[in-house]
């Protein structure tokens, strides 16, 4: 899967978070993954109201909107828990500083991907699945479901993996879009360019942020 | 004049040659001798198993480390879980280990990829893999595909 793929397939994901229709409330029962959705419905409303409200800014200042957006995002993202998983075996090697760069590094090419996302896609709509019941009763991890309008009438499923943390909020760790695992994608693609380098880490986040930012 | 050792002899080749025959056959079936190592077993659920079967392999890196048991379908989500086991010297796999279904060659038989994490705690018997792929169905990607091709 090209890193051009990837890209779109991760400005999809985000759409995700920045078009969205407000839904009919979902009556409160006892689903599994009812607590999960209503952090993300409520994140997702909030972001959605804070883009349209500062729209021209944010076009003709990315710096603002990468700042503004980065708050809201990471309330709901567990950007460390992901950029971790994406390391997999080789965070544990990686020193510290190493581990602060990639996490950094790749917040700041998914944000990057994000801006050209508002701007091409900002006519796409996103309906974020109430709970139906179909889900495993479990206290830690659950799924919830949206559905991605593009331009062209497709449907693109997106299923968010939420995880409830330490402090008992409900983050994402991972995104499944159209079936493609995200995360994993982004684990096998952090291996590959490690072989590739020969297991220098710092080579390789130099390489993600450049290489994310010339394809996006 | 029969010669009984030329006999016996022929006899001998021909058992060699049926013996051969069933080694092979059991080879390709995927059903083998070797003694059952200790394994311990491992959950995963998917979306969509594809082709995947009882017997079919687990690996890391395209080596063979377990084997798919049996597969069943949870019916609370309607997916498919996986019952694998893993052989026991091979408990080195962090709970955020990624499972993903994978397809040998281009149309060849489906097998599961284990891919380690970065958790500080290890799967142990029993323990369930949240982080799967699942198959990539054909005939969904043609669907995807011609959709696109049309809207073009």
């Amino acid at each position: 899967m090209t890193a051009v793929h990837m890209t779109k397939g991760l400005a999809v994901m985000l759409m995700v978070c920045l078009a969205t229709i407000a839904q009919a409330q979902a009556p409160t029962n006892d689903f599994p993954n009812q607590a999960a959705y209503d952090v993300l419905q409520l994140a997702t409303d909030k972001l959605l109201n804070k883009v349209v409200d500062n729209h021209v800014l944010y076009v003709a200042d990315t710096d603002v909107f990468f700042s503004d957006v980065d708050d809201l995002l990471s309330s709901i993202i567990d950007f460390q828990r992901i950029a971790r998983r994406v390391m997999a075996r080789h965070y544990k090697k990686a020193e510290l500083e190493q581990q602060i760069a990639f996490k950094k590094a790749f917040k700041h090419s998914l944000l990057n991907v994000y801006a050209k996302a508002l701007l091409d896609y900002s006519s796409e709509r996103i309906v974020i699945l109430p709970p139906t019941g179909n889900q495993k009763i479990n206290l830690k991890r659950q799924r919830v479901e949206a559905d991605f309008y593009s331009a062209a009438g497709r449907k693109i499923p997106v299923t968010y993996a939420m995880y409830l943390n330490k402090d008992s909020q409900w983050k994402i760790e991972n995104i499944i879009v159209n079936g493609i695992n995200i995360g994993l994608t982004y684990r096998n693609q952090f291996s590959r360019l490690m072989k590739a380098n020969n297991n220098d880490v710092d080579r390789v986040i130099t390489g993600w942020r450049s290489g994310l930012e010339l394809d996006g | 004049m029969r010669n009984k050792a030329l006999e016996v002899t022929v006899g001998l080749f021909m058992l060699a040659g049926f013996l051969s025959l069933i080694v092979l056959a059991l080879k390709v079936s995927g059903l083998t001798f070797s003694g059952s190592k200790d394994s311990y077993t491992v959950y995963a659920s998917f979306e969509n198993i594809g082709g995947l079967t009882e017997r079919s392999k687990v690996t890391v890196a395209g080596v063979a480390v377990g084997r798919v048991v049996a597969i069943g379908l949870d019916k609370d989500d309607f997916s498919g879980v996986v019952e694998m086991e893993i052989e026991s010297e091979y408990d080195q796999f962090t709970t955020d280990t990624s499972a993903a279904i994978l397809t040998a060659g281009l149309l060849g038989e489906k097998y599961i990829g284990l891919i380690s994490g970065a958790d500080d705690e290890f799967l142990e018997s029993g323990a369930t893999i949240y982080d799967t792929q699942s198959a990539l169905v054909l005939e969904e990607l043609i669907g995807q595909f011609l959709f696109n091709t049309v809207n073009n």
